[in-house]
């Protein structure tokens, strides 16, 4: 309530009551009233000189670091007898130490300041606009102020090291990789062998086919190492993902999908993110580290949500490059078949990493007989599900997420080189 | 925060203390419980932290514009709504200070506030006893001036007031 307004109007009563009763105590009593809202009037501030700067220790940090927030106050106009300033921290993000608020008189020309430490979870976090209340000396007349702009605060996934991922894609681009190309050329792994040419190594020449041969000379080939389009697909649809006691398995496939960037980039690789989830949250491809850093800030806002259209058949593959790799984090659902099929029926070399929804949720709920059975019924459609993809030529990693990925990953290097190659 | 606390009790209790002899001397009890009873729920909101001291006060102004109309000595009605005044003051003041994390220099925040609504209190105070013992007469002139110096004052008002909500 506004205490003017208050104040006005008792005054403005007392004496109206004494003119209308003529009673002269009427107007004694709207004496201390008018005294109270003369002198706030008076000392009032026309337009107070305040500055607020908000400063952060970082805009981007890893999960669980703390943060710390620093706000300073300064007036730079006439004395100000009350300044309040309170940050409005948003609450997931956790407050460990320092205070968020601040109620301070301020000198010309003085500065206050207040710290905290916060510490989140993996997110995008907005410290709003900071707003201070300035009081008059009797906190009659309290001016809002819009001090500075907000602020963001990146709180990016876990990010593991995982070993190399074993990729073929029929297409690969030009530029060196690691991903063998199935061409021709330097490198490592032996090839085949070709006529000799001007401008051979001595070590490359092939000498017991030469020896075989007295007019040829024969050089070993080598298959090229180059990089990739790799297209990262993460599920985001809600209804994919359980959640139980504040842990949910969406968390695991942000923490894949990020490893997964982390480790195609570094290979050289061109790698771009889409999100399905409630939209299309398209990173466009891009090599090195700055994509690396745009991947993980999109990995930090990612959330799950309803999607408007809940199957696969919308995502835009188009826009990745025909016949390169797509790499899909999802848990799966059994109406997701069907668009996997069409990929690889377009030529894409598709890999699933699949965080296994069944022994998340059975890691949950109590060991009862019914709930043992229940978990062998569905990890009997899971098998099915995922064998199916198998015979379809899609790679799949059924990831247990009670097993560290790195060591998850390690399955994919051991598969046979059949399935690997040509698929 | 203690002195101010203890300013707000001394002058909610010293508010209650005139009206209620005032009306009791009157032989008006239930104006005596009504009065009573706005003091307690003053005080329970401000232990509640909640923001009923508004409605508190602005009650009490009623209850002493009240007591003014009654044949009664008006000096003590003037006491209680001065601190009436000064507790309203002293009570936003304190839900003011309480929302923040604990400061340093509360102290320091409150004793200036404390000294200007106590002088505010005492110079309001003192001019009401002045004009209640001067007794002027009003001629119909001068009431008809004071009148339209309450019209102007009222246009004033809501013209800053416009100009705060802009």
């Amino acid at each position: 309530m506004n205490r003017l307004i208050l104040l006005g109007l008792l005054i403005f009563g007392l004496l109206l009551a004494g003119l209308g009763t003529l009673q002269a105590e009427f107007l004694a009593l709207a004496l201390p009233p008018a005294v109270f809202l003369a002198a706030g009037l008076i000392f009032s501030h026309e337009a107070p000189q305040v500055y607020a700067r908000r400063s952060l220790s970082a805009r981007r940090v890893n999960s669980g670091m703390p943060v710390t927030v620093r706000v300073t106050l300064t007036n730079q106009g006439e004395r100000l007898e009350l300044v309040c300033l309170a940050d409005q921290v948003p609450p997931d993000l956790q407050v460990l130490s320092g205070k968020t608020s601040l109620a301070v008189s301020l000198q010309p020309g003085q500065s206050a300041s207040f710290e905290y430490v916060v510490r989140a979870r993996r997110g995008h976090y907005t410290l709003p606009e900071l707003i201070a209340l300035v009081s008059d000396p009797l906190g009659l007349v309290k001016r809002t102020l819009d001090l500075g702009e907000a602020d963001t605060i990146s709180v990016l996934p876990e990010i593991t090291r995982i070993p190399h991922i074993p990729l073929h894609p029929e297409r690969t681009r030009a530029f060196p990789g690691t991903i063998p190309a199935r061409v021709g050329g330097p490198g490592v792994t032996f090839f085949g062998v070709r006529e000799y040419q001007v401008g051979d190594a001595w070590h490359q020449v092939n000498w017991h086919l030469s020896a075989r041969h007295m007019d040829e000379i024969y050089s070993n080939e080598f298959e090229q190492d180059r990089a990739v389009d790799i297209g990262l697909i993460l599920d985001s649809r809600r209804e994919s993902y359980l959640a139980f006691h504040g842990q949910s398995l969406f968390e695991f496939a942000v923490i894949a999908a990020a490893a997964l960037a982390r480790s195609f980039l570094a290979e050289g690789n061109r790698v771009g993110l889409v999100q399905y989830g409630q939209y299309i949250a398209w990173t466009f491809p891009g090599y090195g580290k700055q994509q690396r850093e745009r991947i993980f800030s999109a990995l930090a806002q990612a959330t799950p949500g309803e999607s408007l259209v809940d199957h696969l058949e919308h995502l835009p593959v188009r826009f990745f490059p025909p016949r390169s790799q797509i790499v899909l984090v999802s848990p799966l659902q059994a109406r997701d078949l069907e668009v996997l099929f069409q990929f690889r029926a377009r030529g894409y070399a598709v890999l699933v990493i699949s965080p296994n929804p069944v022994t998340f949720e059975l890691s949950h709920l109590p060991a009862t007989p019914a709930v043992r059975l229940a978990s062998r019924i569905a990890h009997l459609e899971r098998v099915i599900l995922l064998r199916q993809l198998g015979q379809a030529g899609i790679r799949v990693l059924d990831w247990d997420v009670a097993t560290p990925l790195e060591r998850a990953v390690l399955a994919l290097q051991r598969e046979p080189a059949h399935l690997r190659r040509w698929v | 925060m203690r002195p101010l606390r203890w300013a707000l009790a001394i002058s909610l209790l010293a508010a209650l203390a005139f009206l209620e002899i005032t009306f009791l001397a009157l032989a008006d009890l239930v104006a005596a419980g009504v009065v009573l009873a706005l003091v307690a729920g003053w005080s329970l909101s401000l232990w509640r932290r909640s923001r009923w001291h508004h409605l508190a006060f602005a009650s009490l102004a009623v209850m002493a514009i009240y007591a003014a109309l009654q044949p009664f000595p008006p000096f003590l009605t003037l006491a209680a709504l001065t601190l009436c005044l000064a507790a309203w003051d002293l009570s936003e003041f304190y839900l003011l200070l309480s929302q923040f994390d604990p400061q340093p220099d509360a102290e320091t925040l409150a004793r200036p506030h404390l000294e200007r609504v106590s002088l505010l209190a005492i110079v309001g105070f003192a001019l009401g006893c002045l004009a209640l013992l001067l007794r002027l007469r009003l001629k119909f002139e001068v009431a008809i001036l004071l009148g339209l110096l309450i019209f102007l004052g009222m246009a004033q008002a809501i013209r800053f007031l416009r100009s705060i909500a802009d």
